[in-house]
């Protein structure tokens, strides 16, 4: 009878035992179950997040600031104002000859013959010579005095013809390098297809001596609308590119202008 | 292939000159592109040359300043005076392009000159070469003229940086001319101060001996407008730059602080006459005053848009903490800016497009981080964080080319005045001080 009731409560108390472990397990898992399920989501410091992104590389390109150099890495001297100087290359010494050595004679091979190339002249605008002065009596009913219009025409014309890229990029080499900085500066490629690579849409413009872009016109499609309109945009972004030099006397330049993603 | 492209831009030129012809003196057409590699500028700056005595201690100090403007402007690489020739070329003649444009020194660009300084007069002849141009090297020559002392060398030493800027850095004037306008204080009282863009000769602008704040100078440098501690409370006060005194502002009643100029010459402020701190907008001499906020809780610290003059940002306390709002000049079309936070001072960028504010954004006690100088896009909201870790950082100020930033770290006696570029780097103490005030040109 005792061994009986014994054995009932030590069966009972090893159900008790059982029951609160498995209790205790519920609770645990639930704990640890619902941080993990409520923090599975989100992500660990340093992760990469989207939220993170509010810094923009558009945002700090347009700031009137240049791109940063990027240190080099393979530099020790790596520093935020990197200096681009190249190594200064050691000339080449050649070997001494030998002083048995009998030099060998070169084969001598007959000039090439080549066709002459046509050559393409500039269309020339013949300028016509102003009227010979005749001694007829200027005053009374006459047709009044006339500026010869067609020489200045003339040689605006032919100036503008001559004047390409050669004369005004030799003579102030410095205001379109400073230009072209400016334009990629301000363009802006985050918008571009991803077919836009490799193409080149071709613009003309004007910069009227205060160095104000305008009359910005597409000559030559890309045929890529987006890579159209950011390179259209690009240009109208633009207040001013600097005045144009002192030295040079026209009231503005005209640029044809392409932009081309990087492929 | 090359033949074949010049032909045809020569026919395109061709057509331009017909269509052009008869309403155009001359023209030139350039044609060039995209992916051609743009980078910082690199250019030399090398010793003026100058005959010993008088010159030489003058010449010294024009050197020194002019390298440190064109450092500072932030588009050039300025070559290492040890990587550069020691030849101090006085002329055209005398400088040698190959030497300052090959091997190590390799500079775009070079600078130089002569320093004559005789009888109390200097003169410089300056000139930049484009060191890769050798049939028109010159991109600028100038002389410049001025009595003979340290000051004068260091005025003319800006004038020539500034035209460098101008030609070579994308047609933004630059800002070596411009003046820095801070509170000092010191000996219990608070002054108007003002100094050089690079920390150089700070000199007293008022002597009122009470407490002088936030001074902001008119579009035109003509004027100072100041917040001032007298026995009738805080008043918007008025100093005349040109007069070298005092000028009249209306007075206002109740409390006036934290002016700001229009591009047009208006004067916003916060008064709180209503018994609320609100936005007013007044002429330069006080009058016309009209209110243009009008809600519950504190409007402060009001800065006007100088590219259109239709707009302001300003701080307002109308939700709790302090935050970034914009509105139109009128008081319309009113727009949250920050989310969250502590946000102070505001600053609009010349362009328009930014606004540099003072934000502790995770406020409130054990939050990480502090008071730092951030820039937002107006546009799109979106900000980048300028300072961390140099303490407590508040009222930035815009220099007019939009490159650079101003602002005080820490405040009162122990207060310093930091400049920095506009994307964070390049930050350096100018002198002691605090709320500071870029002038406009």
């Amino acid at each position: 009878m005792v061994s009986e009731r014994m054995k009932v409560r030590t069966t009972r108390g090893a159900r008790d035992v059982a029951a609160a472990v498995v209790l205790h397990a519920i609770v645990l898992g639930g704990i640890f179950g619902a941080g993990w399920l409520d923090h599975r989501h989100e992500a660990n410091w340093g992760d990469l997040q989207a939220q993170a992104g509010a810094v923009q590389a558009t945002m700090v390109s347009s700031l009137p600031l240049p791109p940063r150099v990027k240190p080099r890495e393979d530099s020790v001297l790596a520093s935020e104002t990197p200096s681009v100087a190249p190594p200064v290359k050691k000339a080449a010494v050649e070997p001494p000859p030998e002083p048995r050595a009998v030099p060998v004679p070169e084969k001598r091979t007959p000039p090439k013959k080549v066709a002459p190339q046509p050559t393409y002249a500039p269309p020339k605008v013949a300028s016509e010579p102003p009227p010979k002065p005749t001694n007829r009596v200027t005053s009374g009913q006459t047709s009044g005095v006339r500026i010869a219009m067609q020489a200045v025409k003339n040689s605006v014309g032919t100036s503008a013809i001559n004047v390409t890229d050669q004369s005004f990029g030799d003579r102030f080499g410095y205001y379109v390098r400073a230009m072209n900085a400016k334009i990629s500066q301000q363009w802006l490629t985050q918008s571009l297809d991803a077919n836009a690579q490799g193409r080149r849409v071709y613009l003309t413009f004007r910069i009227d001596r205060e160095g104000v872009p305008g009359d910005v016109r597409i000559v030559q499609s890309s045929g890529d609308r987006t890579l159209d309109q950011s390179a259209v945009r690009a240009l109208e972004r633009i207040d001013t590119l600097g005045p144009l030099p002192d030295a040079y006397s026209g009231s503005y330049i005209t640029v044809q202008y392409y932009f081309e993603p990087q492929g | 292939m090359l033949v074949m492209r010049i032909f045809k831009w020569w026919r395109w030129s061709a057509v331009l000159a017909v269509t052009a012809v008869g309403s155009v003196r001359a023209q030139d057409t350039v044609f060039t592109g995209t992916n051609k590699g743009a980078d910082r500028v690199r250019i030399a700056a090398a010793g003026f040359h100058a005959e010993v005595g008088e010159a030489a201690p003058l010449k010294q100090t024009f050197d020194s300043v002019l390298e440190s403007d064109l450092k500072n402007a932030g588009v050039f690489d300025v070559v290492a005076k040890s990587m550069q020739p020691q030849a101090e070329p006085a002329g055209p003649k005398q400088v040698d392009l190959a030497a300052w444009g090959g091997g190590a020194t390799a500079a775009a660009y070079v600078a130089f000159g002569s320093f004559t300084a005789q009888g109390g007069k200097a003169a410089v002849n300056a000139y930049v070469f484009d060191t890769h141009n050798a049939q028109y090297p010159q991109v600028i020559g100038k002389q410049y003229t001025d009595v003979a002392d340290d000051a004068a060398a260091r005025m003319m030493a800006h004038r020539f940086a500034d035209e460098i800027i101008l030609r070579l850095g994308g047609g933004v004037a630059g800002i070596a001319e411009t003046k820095i306008y801070y509170v000092h204080a010191g000996g219990g009282v608070k002054e108007i101060w003002a100094m050089d863009y690079d920390g150089a000769n700070p000199h007293a602008v008022t002597r009122l001996g009470g407490i002088a704040l936030s001074p902001r100078v008119s579009p035109d440098n003509s004027r100072v407008a100041f917040a001032s501690l007298d026995k009738y409370g805080f008043q918007i006060k008025m100093y005349s730059l040109l007069l070298g005194r005092m000028v009249s502002f209306a007075p206002q009643a109740g409390t006036n602080i934290a002016p700001a100029w229009s591009p047009g010459g208006q004067l916003a402020w916060s008064s709180s006459k209503s018994g609320d701190p609100e936005i007013y907008v007044a002429d330069a001499s006080g009058n016309g005053a009209h209110r243009v906020t009008n809600y519950k809780g504190p409007d402060v610290s009001p800065s006007w848009n100088p590219k259109t003059g239709s707009q302001m940002a300003w701080i307002s306390g109308r939700t709790g903490l302090p935050q970034m709002y914009t509105m139109d000049a009128d008081g319309a079309n009113v727009q949250r800016m920050t989310d969250g936070g502590y946000a102070t001072s505001v600053s609009w960028s010349p362009n328009g497009q930014f606004l540099a504010f003072a934000w502790n954004r995770k406020y409130g006690p054990g939050a990480p981080g502090g008071q730092d100088i951030y820039v937002m896009d107006v546009a799109s909201k979106k900000w980048i964080q300028l300072t961390n870790g140099l303490g407590q950082c508040d009222f930035p100020t815009w220099s007019p080319d939009g490159r650079h930033v101003a602002f005080a770290v820490g405040s009162g006696a122990r207060g310093q005045v930091w400049t920095m570029l506009a994307d964070g780097t390049g930050k350096h103490k100018l002198a002691g001080g605090d709320m500071p005030n870029w002038s406009f040109k």
